[in-house]
């Protein structure tokens, strides 16, 4: 069955096209749950929602090879739904710390972590940060696609991924990693 | 915290290091996610009936509110029986609150003013105050003739009603309905007139001038109902649905839309006509017109129409033509193909069944032709082998007109109206390159009786 027949399948309901279409896309767009969630079973309810919302709104997509980043963008948006309903308090504690500290070590350890380790630095980012960090950084929107979707001002997005940056550089820090000093 | 220039963060190694790493990152959901999410889709699906929801709803209103208008006229209480009425006029008219004839009477002057008798209590039912003149002022040439004037009764063209004393008792001599004013409206049986032919009427001599007296003024005597002549009922003119069929020419203005496809590159589009002259296809409606009140009524109907485009494109053959093959040294050959355009014509149709639902508002008349106009919507199913663009069956429009009918023979109108249309969803047959959202336009001709 090509990607069209799928498609097509999955707008009639058919629940064998759904679930050929869930197994083929479900581990990347767990991955990107993962790394917007802040925990494991967040990140399980964000995938459950999200997947949700791609059956249901699967007839208004036209072009089968536009599905997977058709799909990303369901999840990304579940994850500001998401965000914008749990965020009402923005953790501002250690941001000091961090750009005190941050500023001056420059971290070449990601060949030294895991996956899983990096992400656990992204998880304990907050959540704001994580968003536009997740957003900017690993998923190439700017920043004023970034302002128009978390609806916030382009400079705020600019100042949440420098302190985003400079928090998890010193969270690699704080786990005494360090590959070089910088030049 | 010191102020970070966000201008200043410019993408590193850093950043793309993050970027190879988790832009493919994969993890794997648990086991039953699947199942959880296939239940949760099918628990937040609609009923498979509220798909059309807006539709049945706006159905169940439309008939709740016709059948519950239909229920209230059936029931409406008819026109007050003339009986009543009469009861209450010839109470009334013999509770006079005058001096009795038969006393001398004091300040004519002032008894020949205008005299308002109180509301009576008769059978528990108040009684509208009626406006009397003195009965024995015979001494006024000027007066007002008018003897009783009720003020909602209208004129009527009815014969007068007659009048048929009752019998007397023995050594009465008076007559009167209402005993307890028996006193006061009583009237000296040589004055009375005998009339005992109910078929006869009663000679007016009110206004007839008599001897030297000028006007007479006789007290009105009303019979008692009983012995009425069953008055004919009034005729209540009811408005009765109107039945209708009218057919419309459509003519198309609109835009046409090429779908982007890959690799399929459209050119030199064209239409059949220009495109406010082209026909497109027809609607056929048929239904009724429920009237809600003297000059609006609400207009349901069955609508068929028939949509089809035909466009030309040009486009590039899909295989090449020919090819030229250039030998460049030893090893190398150059090849390159020549693809030749083709134009390429497609007619699409569309076959669209819906439900009507209009107001249609009485302008007024002008000669033979009545003017009205309607605005409503019509929402129904493609059931031809197009789709709307989201591949849903369900679409609508919307309509308005202006139009004029008149009398052309028996119960027969003829109806003609320019009429709007506009398309609710976007169409498109999928075999097609081109998406249509439907604006048209034409003028309706029908009947109605």
């Amino acid at each position: 069955m090509t990607e069209i027949d799928l498609l097509r399948a999955c707008q009639q309901h058919d629940v064998r096209a759904q679930t050929a279409l869930y197994n083929l896309y479900k581990t990347r767009l767990m991955g990107l749950c993962r790394r917007y969630a802040r925990s494991q079973p967040e990140a399980e309810d964000m995938f459950h929602e999200g997947f949700i919302r791609i059956f249901q709104q699967l007839h208004t997509l036209e072009q089968s090879e536009k599905l997977l980043p058709w799909m990303k963008r369901v999840m990304v948006n579940t994850a500001i739904n998401v965000y914008h309903k749990n965020h009402k308090q923005q953790a501002e504690t250690d941001l000091d710390d961090a750009w005190m500290h941050a500023s001056d070590d420059h971290l070449d350890t990601l060949s030294r972590l895991s996956n899983y380790e990096l992400l656990e630095l992204i998880e304990q980012l907050p959540d704001g940060y994580r968003l536009v960090f997740n957003l900017y950084v690993i998923d190439g929107y700017n920043h004023v696609q970034i302002a128009e979707m978390l609806q916030i001002a382009e400079g705020t997005s600019k100042s949440q991924l420098a302190r985003a940056k400079n928090l998890l550089k010193q969270k690699l820090k704080t786990l005494g990693i360090y590959s070089y000093e910088e030049h | 915290m010191k102020n970070i220039d966000p201008e200043n963060i410019q993408p590193d190694d850093w950043e793309d290091g993050f970027r190879q790493r988790f832009a493919d990152f994969r993890a794997n959901p648990p086991d039953h996610a699947l199942n959880r999410i296939l239940t949760d889709l099918q628990a937040r699906k609609p009923a498979p009936g509220f798909r059309y929801g807006r539709l049945l709803i706006g159905v169940s209103l439309l008939a709740l509110l016709t059948g519950s208008w239909f229920l209230s006229r059936s029931f409406e209480p008819g026109p007050i029986p003339i009986a009543t009425s009469a009861s209450r006029v010839s109470s009334l008219l013999l509770t006079p609150n005058h001096t009795p004839a038969n006393q001398p009477m004091k300040g004519l002057s002032q008894q020949r003013k205008t005299k308002a008798a109180q509301p009576v209590e008769q059978n528990n039912e108040s009684i509208r105050p009626i406006i009397l003149l003195d009965p024995n002022d015979r001494t006024a040439p000027t007066a007002t003739p008018t003897l009783v004037r009720l003020g909602s009764r209208p004129k009527s063209t009815e014969p007068p009603i007659h009048a048929v004393l009752p019998q007397r008792e023995a050594g009465a001599g008076l007559v009167s309905i209402n005993p307890s004013f028996a006193a006061q409206t009583a009237i000296p049986l040589e004055k009375q007139a005998h009339w005992t032919n109910p078929s006869e009427p009663v000679e007016d001599l009110r206004s007839r001038p008599f001897r030297g007296y000028g006007k007479v003024h006789f007290p009105t005597i009303q019979a008692p109902v009983a012995d009425e002549a069953a008055p004919q009922q009034p005729v209540v003119s009811r408005q009765r649905p109107i039945s209708f069929v009218s057919f419309m020419p459509l003519y198309l203005y609109q835009r046409i839309n090429p779908i982007q496809n890959d690799g399929v590159l459209v050119r030199d589009l064209s239409t059949q006509h220009a495109l406010s002259t082209e026909r497109v296809g027809v609607r056929i409606q048929a239904g009724v017109e429920w009237p809600l009140s003297k000059k609006v009524s609400l207009r349901t109907s069955l609508a068929y129409n028939h949509l089809s485009q035909q466009v030309t494109y040009t486009t590039r053959n899909p295989t090449p033509d020919s090819v030229r093959v250039e030998r460049i040294d030893e090893k190398t050959v150059r090849v390159t193909p020549f693809y030749s355009d083709k134009r390429v014509e497609t007619r699409a149709n569309w076959h669209f069944v819906g439900v009507g639902t209009e107001l249609v508002w009485r302008v007024g008349s002008l000669g033979a032709w009545r003017h009205y106009t309607t605005m409503g919507t019509t929402v129904g199913l493609m059931i031809g082998p197009a789709q709307t663009r989201t591949g849903h069956p369900v679409s609508g429009f919307v309509q308005a007109a202006y139009g004029i009918e008149r009398a052309i023979g028996g119960s027969l109108w003829l109806r003609v109206a320019p009429t709007v249309q506009y398309g609710l969803n976007t169409l498109s047959d999928r075999e097609s390159l081109f998406r249509i959202r439907p604006y048209t336009y034409g003028l309706t001709v029908g009947l109605r009786r």
